[in-house]
């Protein structure tokens, strides 16, 4: 299977100088299929932790979205059980224009400013809407339980 | 779709709901792919007929514009039907026609287009993009087919060849180690290196008869999925900077509360969206100057549809037209 250049620079680029607080890194037998680590962003209630997520590039890249899964159980309005996203960017507005790094980047501004009104699992998007303190407080004990070394 | 998926999705909330209204959106399309092409050949206009009874409005206008044009090209209706017909038929123009100083234009402005993206977008990103709109003017103005060079092209090829180049580069830094050790050696190399490679490229000039670009070519590329999706996306980013750029016009336009911020984020950038009238007014505005389009709508209310010209200053004959129905354009031939 040739691998089109444009995924090669956008790998090397990925793996030379990732943004900050992420990492991309290719499986060495699959390299359209990326191991991804999203450090919490600080003053959230994910903070300190490290969250791994999957990332894999279709045939019909960059015409179609990455497909992109979190893999650490999170408790997030905006993430179901199956690690699956609600992002915008990851489907109907996605563009050929962006690329990998952006939408790494909106899943950890997403998880800076979760967004309870565009829900993917209606429970925790209750409790964001009806208790955020309770919800937040959950969110930081799942990060403490799922997302740190223990 | 089986009815099963239907029901499913009548069940499904939360994450199952989200994600199964978008499965049957990709089933909708895919299922497009399968029964339309991406461009035909030419049918006759009359054959359209048949998707109306004799009392709808459309019909009697569809006879007469059949009489003006009794051919037609079809262009699949996956969304990105105006892009395609109009890159499609300005590039058919171009080589048809052969007008000078539209080719000269269209050369200057694509160059001017490129700085635009890259100081809009990342250079990166668009890179894929104006190469693949660059190549197919290249070859329309020489008029023969240009193969690419891997080693400049950004697109489809295969790691082997990158592989070459990565050690091709790792044995000119080589080279240039030992250069810098033995002066006198370093000119006789260099010498050297380019007499072998005009000696190269005049051996595939001879080798290869130049393939003159032919509106055939032009059809092929226009087959490609992925060659003219590279096509589309990059009208896709020019109509957004276009619209951007004079937000402050196109903006009181927009119906709602939609900013063109958010109508270029969802409506434009993405591909699959349909074009209205707003995208078609800036990308006209951007690559046709003297000679417009003329895109002949099946709707409103005259008894034999409406002739709408971008742009509207326009003062030569129209460079094509266009068929309208609600939803889809059509390539209309004489």
């Amino acid at each position: 299977m040739t691998l089109p250049r444009r995924i090669l620079k956008e790998t090397k680029k990925l793996v030379s100088d990732p943004p900050p607080g992420i990492s991309a890194v290719p499986h060495k037998n699959n390299p359209r299929y990326f191991d991804i680590m999203i450090a919490g962003p600080t003053s959230s209630s994910y903070e300190g932790g490290t969250f791994k997520l999957e990332l894999f590039l279709t045939d019909e890249y960059p015409m179609e979205p990455p497909k992109v899964r979190f893999l650490t159980k999170i408790y997030h309005p905006n993430v179901d059980k199956l690690g699956r996203i609600c992002l915008d960017i990851l489907k109907k507005n996605w563009s050929p224009a962006l690329q990998i790094s952006t939408v790494l980047l909106s899943i950890q501004a997403l998880m800076s400013a979760p967004n309870p009104d565009d829900p993917l699992d209606n429970q925790v998007a209750d409790m964001w809407i009806n208790d955020e303190n309770q919800a937040l407080e959950i969110a930081r004990k799942w990060t403490r339980m799922y997302a740190m070394e223990n | 779709m089986t009815e099963e998926n239907n029901t499913n999705i009548q069940n499904l909330e939360g994450g199952d709901l989200y994600f199964g209204t978008l499965r049957q959106q990709e089933e909708i399309l895919a299922q497009i792919e399968k029964t339309q092409p991406l461009l035909s050949d030419p049918i006759e206009t009359i054959t359209l007929l048949n998707q109306y009874s004799k009392e709808h409005k459309f019909y009697k206008r569809l006879q007469v514009i059949s009489k003006n044009f009794p051919l037609i090209r079809t262009v699949r209706g996956d969304g990105n039907c105006f892009y395609r017909s109009f890159f499609y038929k300005l590039f058919e123009y171009l080589i048809e026609t052969r007008n000078e100083s539209e080719i000269n234009r269209v050369g200057e402005l694509l160059i001017k287009l490129r700085k635009e993206l890259n100081s809009f977008f990342d250079p990166f990103t668009m890179q894929m993009f104006c190469d693949e709109v660059q190549s197919v003017f290249d070859q329309i103005k020489v008029g023969f087919v240009i193969t690419p060079d891997p080693e400049e092209f950004d697109w489809g090829f295969s790691q082997n060849k990158n592989e070459k180049e990565n050690e091709k580069e790792i044995n000119e830094k080589e080279n240039e180690i030992k250069k810098e050790k033995e002066q006198t050696n370093e000119k006789e190399n260099q010498i050297e290196k380019k007499k072998k490679k005009k000696k190269k490229e005049k051996e595939k000039e001879k080798e290869q008869e130049p393939e003159p670009f032919t509106k055939e070519k032009l059809i092929e590329i226009f087959r490609d999925k992925f060659r003219s999706s590279s096509i589309i996306a990059y009208g896709r980013f020019v109509t957004a900077i276009t619209l951007q750029k004079n937000a402050g016009l196109y903006g009181s336009f927009l119906t709602g509360f939609t900013t063109i911020d958010s109508e270029v984020k969802s409506n434009v950038l993405p591909m699959n969206k349909e074009s209205d009238t707003l995208h078609i007014h800036a990308l006209t505005s951007v690559f046709l100057e003297n000679y417009p389009i003329c895109i002949k709508s099946l709707d409103g209310n005259s008894e034999t549809g409406t002739d709408v010209q971008f742009p509207s200053e326009a003062k030569e004959d129209p460079l094509f037209y266009l068929f309208y129905r609600p939803g889809h354009y059509d390539i209309l031939l004489k």
